[in-house]
C-alpha cells in the first residue's frame, strides 16, 4: 500500500506533504509516494529530521491511493485534510497555496 | 460592563509578552513542540486539523460592539475573515499563523479580552445565562458572581495544573438556559426563605464520553462564602482527582465513585480550614463588581404601543421573528433580541468579518452597544427598544441574519466537527446545513415546534448531543461517516441525558431518518406537546419501530 507523509507547518500550521527533493509542499498531488516499508521508514525518518530541525510538526504517515494519477488519501479524514474544509470550498487546498519550502 | 482595573490589564499585557517571548523561542527551536504545547494551549492556541485555531474568552457571553470591531479587524487581518461563536461563550478563529498570534493577542488586549485559559487543565471560561441582568424571572445578575469567579480563577497558581479542565456555568433563573447541571460545577443563585442572597451548588456535571449530571452538593450557600467553597472544592479535586487515566479524570468521576456525601464530607471539612480567610467576600468588594453591572440608563417607555403593534400586524415575517427571536425585557417598553446565526444551510455560529461589523453597528444603534454571546452559538442585542425592533429586524433582514428559527428544528448546536477538529471521527457542520435545508419552511418549523436539535462530531461532545432533544453523534464506521441518533436529552432545567435510538445511520440516510423520526412525533403528539414531552410520554417505541422497521422486538 502506497503512503505519504504528512505533518503541519511550524510557522502556518497548514497541512503539508514530504517532497522527494526534501522539502514540504501543500498539495498532496506532488508528495513523494512511498510504496514500499523500506522507503516507508526512510521517508519517516527524513521526516522526524524535519520536525527536529522545527520546521514541521507532528509527522505521521498516510494511506494513499492514485486514480488516474491523482493521489488521494484512503480515509476520509486525510481526504479532508489534503482539501481542506468541505463547508469552505474557498478555502480548499487547490485554490489556496502554502508556500513549499 | 466589567472594565478592566489596572492588575487586570498588566496581567494581560505581561501574559501577552511572556507568551511572545515563547513563540520566539519556538520559531528559533529553542523550544520543542513538547515543551510549547502545554505553554501554547495555556493561552487558547490549538494545532487543529488544518491550522493552529486561537480560541478567545468572551466572559459569561458579555461584550461589546467595540470588541465585536475588534474581532472583526482580527479575522480580517490575521485569519480568513471570519470567527466561529462556540457552545462555551468562546469565539475561535481558524487559520492564525504562529508568528500573528502575539499580536492578535497584544490587539485583544487593547479591549480588554484574552485567551488564557481557553484551554489546558484549568479553569475555563466562566459562562452564565445570556438573558443575564436583564430578563424578568431572574433572583439576581448572575454575571457579578461569574466575574468574581473569573478574577479568583485567572491565573490562580494552585489551580493551573488540575487533573483535568474545569467548567463553571451560572444561572439566576427558574429557566436553565446556561446548561448549569452538564458543568463541573454548575452554580444557581437564589434567595432563601428569609430573603438573602446565596448558591445552590452543583458539582460533576459533564458531557464527553462519560454524560452526567450535576449533583447538588450544597442548597444554600450564602453570598459571601462562594470563594471559599469553590476554593475547597477545587482543592479536594485538585488532590484525589484521578490523574492516571485522562478519561477518568473529571470531576464527574470523582463524584460517581466518592459518592455525593462522602465528596460533601471532604469538602466541608476543608471548607471549614478556610471559609474564614480572606476569601470570605467582603461586602464592599461584591458592591463593587455589582457596580459594573448596574444596568443601563434606560428610558421611560410604554410596552406594546401602538406602533409596534401595528408593525406586527402589517408585516407577518416580523411578527414571526418576534414570535420567536425576542423575549421580554425586564424593563418596561424593552426587548432582549436573539440573532440568530444559523440561517438555512450556514454554518452555525460562523459569522464573516464584514457581519461582525454590521452587527457592532446594529448594538450601537439598538442596544447601547452591548451584546452577547450565547451556548448555543447566537448572539443577542440585550436592550432594544421595543420601538425600535422593527428598524432592527429590517436591518437583520437584509444580512440574512433575521432567521426566525430561535429555539425551532433549524436552530442546531453543532460542534466544528471534522471540518476543522483534529480530534473529530465525523463532520458536523454538514449535517447541520443538510437538516437545515431540509426543513427550511419556516411554517413547518413552527408547527414542529421547540426542538433542540445537538451534533457532536466526535465522542468529546462538544455539540452537546447527549442533551438534545434530538442529538447525534458523529462517528467513523470502516471509514464512512455513520451518526449514532439520541433522543429525550435535556441541558435545561428539566435536564436529561438522551437515549440511544439504535445502531448508527450511514451519512447519507441520517437526514432522512432524522425526518421519520419528525413524523414519529408529529403523528404521536397531543395538542400543545413539545418533541420532548411526546417522547417522554410515549417512550422510545415508537421511534424505535418506525426508524427501524421489523428489526427489533418491542415489549408492548
Amino acid at each position: 500500500m502506497a503512503h505519504v507523509i504528512t505533518a503541519n507547518d511550524l510557522k502556518t500550521g497548514l497541512v503539508v506533504y514530504q517532497t522527494d527533493d526534501n522539502g514540504w509542499s501543500g498539495s498532496v498531488q506532488v508528495a513523494e509516494i512511498l510504496t514500499d516499508e523500506k522507503t516507508l521508514a526512510g521517508g519517516l525518518s527524513r521526516a522526524k529530521a524535519a520536525e527536529g530541525n522545527q520546521l514541521v510538526v507532528g509527522v505521521y504517515e498516510v494511506e494513499v491511493e492514485a486514480n488516474d494519477g491523482e493521489v488521494q488519501p484512503t480515509r476520509y479524514r486525510e481526504r479532508l485534510r489534503a482539501h481542506g474544509p468541505s463547508t469552505h470550498p474557498e478555502f480548499s487546498r487547490q485554490t489556496d497555496t502554502v508556500e513549499a519550502r | 460592563m466589567y472594565q478592566y482595573d489596572e492588575f487586570d490589564h498588566s496581567l494581560v499585557a505581561e501574559r501577552t509578552e511572556q507568551f511572545r517571548g515563547q513563540v520566539a523561542r519556538r520559531l528559533a527551536g529553542d523550544l520543542t513542540e513538547d515543551e510549547f504545547k502545554p505553554l501554547r494551549l495555556m493561552n487558547g492556541l490549538y494545532l487543529q486539523l488544518h491550522a493552529y485555531m486561537l480560541r478567545v474568552a468572551i466572559p459569561y457571553g458579555t461584550f461589546s460592539s467595540a470588541q465585536l470591531r475588534k474581532l472583526a479587524h482580527i479575522a480580517n487581518k490575521y485569519d480568513r475573515g471570519y470567527g466561529h461563536f462556540t457552545t462555551r461563550q468562546n469565539i475561535q478563529f481558524n487559520w492564525p499563523k504562529l508568528e500573528d498570534v502575539p499580536d492578535m493577542l497584544a490587539e485583544l488586549a487593547e479591549v480588554e479580552m484574552h485567551a488564557i485559559q481557553t484551554s489546558g487543565n484549568c479553569i475555563r471560561n466562566v459562562t452564565a445565562d445570556q438573558f443575564a441582568g436583564v430578563i424578568a424571572d431572574e433572583v439576581d445578575d448572575s454575571r457579578t458572581w461569574a466575574e468574581i469567579v473569573r478574577q479568583w480563577s485567572t491565573l490562580h497558581p494552585e489551580f493551573t495544573y488540575l487533573p483535568r479542565k474545569f467548567k463553571f456555568a451560572f444561572s439566576a433563573s427558574e429557566h436553565d438556559r446556561a446548561a448549569v447541571r452538564f458543568h463541573d460545577i454548575g452554580v444557581i443563585v437564589k434567595r432563601n426563605v428569609e430573603g438573602e442572597l446565596g448558591f445552590e451548588i452543583m458539582v460533576g456535571g459533564g458531557l464527553g464520553r462519560t454524560p452526567m449530571m450535576a449533583k447538588t452538593l450544597r442548597r444554600f450557600l450564602p453570598e459571601r462564602h462562594l470563594l471559599s467553597y469553590i476554593e475547597a472544592i477545587l482543592r479536594v479535586y485538585n488532590l484525589i482527582g484521578r490523574r492516571d487515566n485522562k478519561y477518568k479524570a473529571r470531576i464527574k468521576i470523582l463524584v460517581h465513585e466518592l459518592g455525593i456525601d462522602e465528596l460533601s464530607g471532604l469538602v466541608e471539612a476543608e471548607w471549614e480550614r478556610i471559609r474564614d480567610s480572606d476569601l470570605k467576600l467582603p461586602e464592599e468588594e461584591i458592591r463593587r463588581i455589582r457596580q459594573h453591572f448596574a444596568p443601563p440608563v434606560y428610558e421611560v417607555l410604554e410596552d406594546d404601543t401602538p406602533e409596534f403593534a401595528a408593525h406586527r400586524f402589517e408585516n407577518a415575517a416580523f411578527n414571526r421573528w418576534v414570535g420567536t427571536n425576542v423575549v421580554t425585557h425586564k424593563q418596561t417598553g424593552y426587548a432582549i433580541a436573539t440573532i440568530s446565526l444559523k440561517p438555512v444551510g450556514g454554518v452555525p455560529g460562523d459569522v464573516t468579518a464584514m457581519e461582525m461589523e454590521a452587527i457592532a453597528d446594529l448594538a450601537d444603534s439598538f442596544s447601547l452597544g452591548e451584546l452577547r454571546a450565547t451556548h448555543e452559538q447566537n448572539l443577542v442585542l440585550p436592550h432594544v427598544r421595543q420601538v425600535d425592533l422593527y428598524a432592527l429586524w429590517s436591518a437583520l433582514e437584509d444580512m440574512g441574519f433575521a432567521t426566525p428559527n430561535a429555539g425551532l428544528i433549524s436552530d442546531i448546536i453543532a460542534c466544528p466537527g471534522m471540518d476543522y477538529c483534529a480530534l473529530a471521527t465525523a463532520r458536523s457542520i454538514p449535517v447541520a446545513q443538510r437538516i437545515s435545508q431540509r426543513f427550511a419552511d419556516l411554517d413547518r418549523q413552527l408547527d414542529i415546534g421547540e426542538l433542540k436539535v445537538k451534533i457532536s462530531g466526535c465522542i468529546n461532545a462538544c455539540g452537546h448531543h447527549h442533551v438534545g432533544h434530538i442529538g447525534l453523534l458523529g462517528v467513523d464506521r470502516k471509514g464512512e461517516e455513520f451518526y449514532q441518533i439520541t433522543l429525550g436529552g435535556s441541558a435545561a432545567e428539566d435536564a436529561t441525558v438522551g437515549t440511544i435510538i439504535g445502531p448508527a445511520i450511514a451519512s447519507e440516510a441520517v437526514v432522512d431518518a432524522f425526518e421519520t423520526l419528525i413524523d414519529v412525533y408529529l403523528s404521536e403528539r397531543n395538542e400543545g406537546e413539545r418533541f420532548l414531552d411526546t417522547y417522554r410520554r410515549v417512550g422510545l417505541a415508537p421511534f424505535k419501530e418506525t426508524l427501524y422497521p421489523g428489526k427489533f422486538h418491542v415489549a408492548a
